[in-house]
């Protein structure tokens, strides 16, 4: 198996994925799974090895608060920056990943995100009366609501993995999906070049994979068109 | 819509996977990265990898392992066993596990839980209890603690502060390996105790016995001996659940669509025309 995997890579016109390593992502499940589907994988946790990115993923599983710090501390904010709106190469935040987009986060108490998406992080129970069941775990379908790049049909329908207990809070215009758990929220962001989902595609079983393959076709179409 | 969540456990000792009985008794099964892609073949929801002998032994995780696990399945892996710390935590979630369960630090170091949560995120987090049936009184259970069973089991669920866990996985001593149906009074205990989903474990024989857990809210069935030795076993179970009317999810395992169950969880003979089982395997 390994040695059919080596082969694939090596295929001309294989898509490069930099996954954005913030010590304590789970860096190895993403690059299990772009692996998989043919894709060069690499590990960048620099400014450099993001400025030579030609598409950016960064992974889930964290908390939001020591994720920015550490990334702050690396210098890797504004090198993000300059790939997002600089390069405009494609970016695709996972789960914790989608919400550090965001303006900022109430888990732990407030704190800053990346700001790119107007909108917050917010508990799926925040204005309710009666409780939620939280955090919200487990496999769910999705409703497409207005996909752009993304084709409607790996979206509508599928089952994904989700485990959250924030969600965000943004311009309906950006939501391409959504999911339900107490109330609706964002499953699938688009805007432009930045992508991101809630669920955990690389966690997904086949669902995920062919997830994980239409964003790599769509980012390999934005790479052509902006360098 | 919200599916059911099957999760194969695959219990270790030394390194083997094993089919556990009353928490003392142990069958070989084979080579844990091998059991984890066919249960994951055959549509398992998540794969709970729980090394039995790492705590005792006092050894942390075996990461080499964790990655060999990881590296065959597509789904989400939790991992316990010998995580004394949040670092341990880290270096399992760095080798490739999504998850991972506390059990023994619960007793000695409860505060572990939280430094994880704020490293990893409380999702990641799972607070793992095994429990005992004592004068009617459910008490936790732990090897390596002797005084584990002084506490009580609401002490412990209290103990957990708000935020620092995402699940609960309560497994019972007295029904594990004994297909005599999970112990729903205790999963209700549980329940009313705290609001985080929990995951059932012990004493899942029949497709009934996961019925009868599911009617409980945010409950999960965790599954470990009944898998093994049967053919498909997981796609089996969720299909006979489907038939019921549960909302399982059956796109990653072979096909048994308009195949009709017995109460025993078999296939009734009359499939000939069906394709059952001839589904490409997903593809990885």
């Amino acid at each position: 198996m390994r040695q059919k995997a080596a082969k694939r890579v090596s295929e001309p016109g294989a898509m490069r994925v930099s996954l954005l390593d913030y010590g304590s992502g789970n860096v190895a499940s993403v690059r299990r799974a772009f692996y998989r589907l043919g894709a060069e994988v690499d590990v960048a946790f620099t400014p450099e090895a993001l400025d030579a990115a030609q598409c950016i993923v960064i992974p889930g599983v964290g908390a939001f608060a020591s994720s920015m710090e550490k990334m702050s501390h690396d210098g890797c904010v504004d090198a993000l920056a300059r790939a997002a709106f600089g390069r405009r190469i494609p970016i695709l935040g996972i789960c914790l990943g989608m919400q550090l987009l965001a303006r900022g986060s109430d888990e732990f108490d407030f704190h800053a995100g990346l700001g790119w998406i107007e909108g917050a992080v917010r508990r799926l129970d925040a204005g309710r009366s009666e409780p939620l069941s939280l955090p919200h775990v487990g496999w769910a379908q999705l409703s497409a609501i207005s996909p752009k790049l993304l084709p409607r049909n790996i979206l509508d329908g599928r089952a994904f993995y989700f485990d959250h207990s924030f969600g965000l809070d943004i311009n309906p215009s950006y939501t391409s999906a959504t999911c339900v758990h107490g109330a609706e929220f964002t499953a699938v962001l688009e805007a432009d070049n930045l992508f991101g989902t809630q669920f955990h595609p690389e966690l997904s079983g086949s669902d995920g994979h062919a997830f994980l393959e239409s964003f790599l076709a769509v980012a390999s179409g934005q790479s052509e068109e902006f360098q | 819509m919200k599916y059911q969540r099957l999760i194969a456990c695959i219990p270790l000792k030394r390194g083997v996977a094993v089919q556990s009985h009353l928490f003392s008794r142990y069958l070989p099964i084979g080579r844990p990265e091998i059991v984890a892609d066919f249960l994951c073949r055959w549509g398992a929801d998540e794969i709970a990898l729980l090394d039995l002998d790492a705590s005792l032994n006092g050894c942390g995780p075996d990461t080499d392992m964790i990655r060999r696990v990881s590296a065959a399945i597509s789904v989400p892996l939790l991992y316990g066993g010998g995580l004394a710390s949040a670092r341990n935590a880290c270096d399992a979630v760095r080798a490739g596990a999504d998850k991972v369960a506390f059990n023994t630090v619960l007793y000695s170091n409860p505060s572990v839980l939280g430094d994880a949560a704020r490293l990893l995120g409380a999702q990641c987090v799972v607070a793992s209890i095994d429990v005992t049936l004592r004068n009617g009184e459910y008490r936790p259970y732990n090897r390596s603690i002797p005084a584990s069973a002084e506490n009580d089991l609401a002490g412990v669920l209290s103990r957990l502060q708000e935020g620092c866990c995402g699940e609960l996985m309560i497994n019972s001593v007295e029904r594990d390996g004994q297909r005599c149906g999970y112990d729903i009074d205790l999963v209700r205990a549980v329940r009313k105790h705290s609001a985080i989903p929990v995951i059932a474990v012990g004493g899942a024989g029949l497709p009934d016995h996961f019925a009868e857990l599911f009617q409980i809210a945010e409950v999960a069935a965790g599954v470990g001996n009944m898998l093994n030795h049967t053919e498909h076993s997981i796609a089996r179970i969720k299909y006979a659940l489907k038939e019921k009317g549960w909302a399982m999810r059956t796109g990653d395992g072979p096909a048994y669509d308009g195949v009709r169950f017995g109460p025993m969880g078999r296939p009734y003979a009359d499939v000939g025309k069906g394709e059952h089982g001839n589904r490409e395997p997903s593809q990885r």
